[in-house]
């Protein structure tokens, strides 16, 4: 049995997002909004998107709950798609999701990982 | 019982596991996984179907683990249906016990109950009408709330189908109470033993319940199999869910004839391997004595609650409750996967999330749920290493 870097896993950057997320508000004005969970786990989150005249993100805010990995991985990607076209955003893959988060990530873990991208993924063009 | 671990490959395997997640399934010992091999080594054929040795044999085999599941539940025999696990059992029921239920007759659940009797209930009274009801839970405590027993079941009752012990919390419902009013109101009753088999002998006849489901998993034996027990004169006015070989009697074009339980609820061949591994963990768990069984559990569910309890920032769901073979706890402020991970590295094995009971869980807590439930090979070791992982948590959280 492999044993995952425990240390690596909960480095500093990673429990400061989950003490502090970034982009956790809610928008007063949005374009779209959409909602996820993962229901084994009780993770939840609803992203809002405020687009610019051309198409770009503006603005976004999330409300979630959820684990720290998941709590960071929303925090890093929210952040990574502003000011991105909302098309461009749909072609981040998930490898480039796990590479923003940068931690070694279980098979069992990877779903709170990508709760967050997989949100993004759904939005229409 | 020390030396227990030793018979158990997985746990001589990995020597230093504190495999803590025995409510979710349980290890297998050396006695079971011998008793499968062997059958597919030197027993296996089909059942009730050749007139060759072998297929004797395995017959032979299959019919006496109904018997002993039977003695088990002090049932007979053929009120023993075997079937893939407590799932099958309970879509089975709801399925069979729903068929003639209308528009104003209701069917009464908990707010406790494990999502496998819970949505089979609520899919068929979409399909026929009926009503589902609660029997709320008491938020502080998390035991059934006393006076919803009465105003829930009324005389338009038909099922009242309950969990034993819960998976979640590991409390204990009032047995004697939910039946003794369900009988009252002329309604039939459905347990779920999934959880209370592995740490107690069940007398479905003390009970009087009129149906009681587990599945093999959670009592040392294999995975795939299941019980389905039903009093006789229930079972004979049951429609079987399941159609195929094995379950007729007689057939023409157009009228089937029923063989008698269990044979009507076993269509199609059986896991009979898992049959045959389910009574080598009954026979190996009567060898240790269910007596002794079940003050192991309790004997290291009190020495869990009470050592848990002396640490900070740690909360204890359903503390003061009659619990059974398990601990449910949050350390504050983490969410109950981070914990699992980091108990992980110490080589704890616990289940973390919403345990298929997420109305419930959520009214308790945002962060999930710890759950660290017992078998016979743990000990109050393994419970101490769960504090060892608890300080980790704090310390790696800065709780
Ligand atoms: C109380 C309870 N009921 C039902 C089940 C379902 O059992 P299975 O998944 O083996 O069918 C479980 C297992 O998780 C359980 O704990």
């Amino acid at each position: 049995m492999q044993d995952v870097d425990i240390e690596q896993m909960y480095k500093e950057a990673i429990l400061e997002l989950n003490r502090n997320p970034l982009n956790k508000k809610v928008l007063p004005y949005f374009s779209f909004e959409l909602f996820s969970s993962n229901p084994s786990c009780g993770d939840e989150c609803t992203i809002q998107v405020q687009l610019d005249r051309d198409g770009n993100i503006g603005d976004i805010g999330h409300q979630s709950k959820g684990c720290a990995i998941s709590q960071a991985a929303i925090s890093l990607i929210t952040e990574e798609v502003k000011n991105q076209n909302i098309q461009d955003v749909k072609k981040i893959t998930k490898e480039k999701m796990l590479e923003l988060l940068g931690i070694p990530i279980t098979h069992t873990r990877l779903k709170c990982a990508l709760l967050g991208w997989s949100i993004l993924q759904k939005f229409p063009e | 019982m020390n030396s227990i671990r030793e018979q158990f490959p997985l746990l001589r395997t990995y020597k230093d596991l504190v495999y803590l997640d025995n409510a979710a399934t349980t290890q297998k010992p050396e006695s079971v996984i011998k008793a499968v091999t062997r059958f597919y080594e030197k027993q296996n054929a089909n059942v009730h179907r050749g007139a060759y040795k072998l297929s004797d044999i395995s017959s032979q085999l299959y019919v006496e683990a109904h018997t002993r599941v039977a003695s088990f539940l002090n049932a007979y025999p053929d009120e023993i249906i075997f079937n893939s696990g407590a799932t099958a059992g309970l879509n089975t029921l709801a399925y069979g016990l729903t068929k003639n239920l209308e528009k104003g007759d209701n069917v009464v659940l908990t707010r406790m109950e494990h999502h496998s009797n819970l949505l089979p209930w609520i899919e068929m009274s979409k399909r026929r009408g009926f009503e589902v009801r609660f029997i709320g839970l008491n938020p502080e405590s998390g035991e059934l709330l006393e006076e919803d027993i009465d105003t829930c079941i009324d005389e338009r009752t038909r099922v009242v189908t309950f969990v034993h012990t819960s998976n979640v919390l590991g409390i204990v419902n009032p047995m004697h109470r939910l039946i003794t009013r369900a009988k009252a109101m002329g309604a039939l009753t459905v347990v779920d033993a999934c959880q209370a088999v592995a740490h107690q002998k069940i007398d479905v006849k003390a009970l009087d319940c009129d149906f009681l489901v587990f599945s093999g998993h959670k009592l040392y034996g294999p995975t795939g199999i299941g019980v389905l027990y039903g009093k006789k004169e229930r079972l004979e006015k049951m429609d079987p869910f399941h159609y195929g070989g094995g379950m007729v009697a007689r057939v023409s074009d157009l009228s089937i004839a029923w063989k008698d339980a269990p044979m009507k609820f076993e269509a199609g061949t059986p896991h009979i391997a898992g049959a045959i591994g389910l009574s080598a963990a009954l026979k190996y768990l009567e060898n240790l004595g269910w007596e002794e069984i079940f003050s192991h559990t309790e004997t290291l569910t009190k020495y869990a609650t009470e050592t848990l309890s002396k640490i900070k920032d740690v909360k204890i769901f359903g503390k003061n409750a009659e619990r059974r073979g398990m601990i449910a706890f949050e350390v504050e402020g983490v969410h109950s996967h981070d914990v699992a991970q980091i108990f992980d590295s110490e080589n704890i094995a616990v289940r973390a999330g919403q345990h298929c009971a997420t109305l419930f869980v959520q009214e308790l807590t945002d962060n999930g749920i710890v759950r660290a439930s017992m078998g016979i090979y743990n000990t109050k070791k393994d419970i101490d290493k769960l504090i060892v992982g608890i300080e980790k948590v704090k310390k790696m959280f800065h709780v």
